[in-house]
């Protein structure tokens, strides 16, 4: 399943549209890292655990996605948009949406 | 029942109950006025020693990063929807941070936001972090072999913890490469 933020996969033909696919996760942090991004928090600057939590959710996401286009037997998903937004205290919702696309084989150039 | 996430943080709440004070403020929930008003002294610690760390840190981060920029000079970026008639694939990709303010200008901004105008903190802080997450973008495009990124977004988001608040920078774009047709 190939994925782009483009209208078209490079090097290839999108035969027909399948309409719009989406994946979204919404994580919690557990409290041992809140309590060591409170002691970051004094200090400023990145806090590594939550980036990674959100790179994790991200990817969550993007794969939940990839399993929706995957029913609809697609071949790839083109203009994906990604989104965050903050639910509550100590939790996001991450989001990837795009439109799942028919490719033609890959030797047909 | 109990889980085992109420189970650690009845630990959590016995551990602070033997703390000083001020500690068992901060953890409290209580907002940043009650914790200054009743512990002027040790925040006003804390929050010089954090602010003294955090400049330190920030010249250290932009040093950083403009070595890194200059090795990600030859990745062209554009905002193009189009990736050009000799691209070969393409694929998504993105990076992203997530900074926060220390201590200190949390509370400078507290104070400024009384006044409104531009919040200059908190512009340094989301130029800081946009610039992170775009280098992290680049990096990314360089590991998996692209010489190009386009379409590239930038969108960001607040993130609250339980105790701080920060901010997510995201930059996402998709990164082509080309076969190298004249």
């Amino acid at each position: 399943m190939i994925v782009t933020n483009i209208e078209k996969i490079p090097g290839r033909t999108i035969t027909g549209e399948l309409g719009l696919v989406q994946g979204s996760t919404v994580r919690g942090k557990h409290i041992g890292k809140d309590i060591a991004a409170f002691f970051k928090g004094i200090i400023g600057g990145e806090i590594k655990g939550y980036s990674d939590l959100l790179v994790e959710g991200r990817e969550e996401a993007i794969e939940r996605m990839r399993e929706d286009a995957k029913k609809l037997q697609a071949d790839a998903i083109v203009n994906v948009r990604i989104t965050t937004s903050s639910i509550t205290g100590g939790a996001v919702e991450l989001m990837a949406y795009g439109t799942a696309v028919k490719l033609a084989p890959a030797d047909n150039l | 029942m109990i889980d085992s996430s109420d189970r650690f943080s009845d630990g959590l709440r016995k551990a602070l109950a033997q703390a000083p004070d001020w500690v068992q403020n901060l953890f409290g929930g209580s907002s940043v006025w009650d914790v200054v008003s009743t512990n002027g002294l040790q925040t006003i610690a804390i929050g010089v020693v954090g602010w003294t760390i955090a400049t330190l840190f920030e010249r250290r981060h932009a040093a950083y990063m403009n070595k890194r920029e200059k090795l990600l000079e030859d990745i062209s970026v554009s905002t193009n929807k189009e990736a050009g008639d000799d691209a070969e694939s393409g694929v998504m990709i993105y990076g992203s941070v997530v900074v926060a303010h220390d201590f200190f200008r949390t509370l400078v901004i507290q104070f400024r936001k009384i006044i409104g105008g531009n919040i200059k903190a908190y512009e340094r802080l989301v130029a800081r972090g946009r610039r992170e997450a775009f280098i992290r973008m680049r990096e990314d495009a360089r590991l998996r072999g692209f010489d190009s990124v386009v379409n590239v977004r930038f969108t960001g988001s607040h993130v609250s913890g339980r105790f701080i608040s920060a901010v997510e920078m995201v930059a996402y774009g998709t990164g082509i490469k080309s076969c190298g047709l004249q």
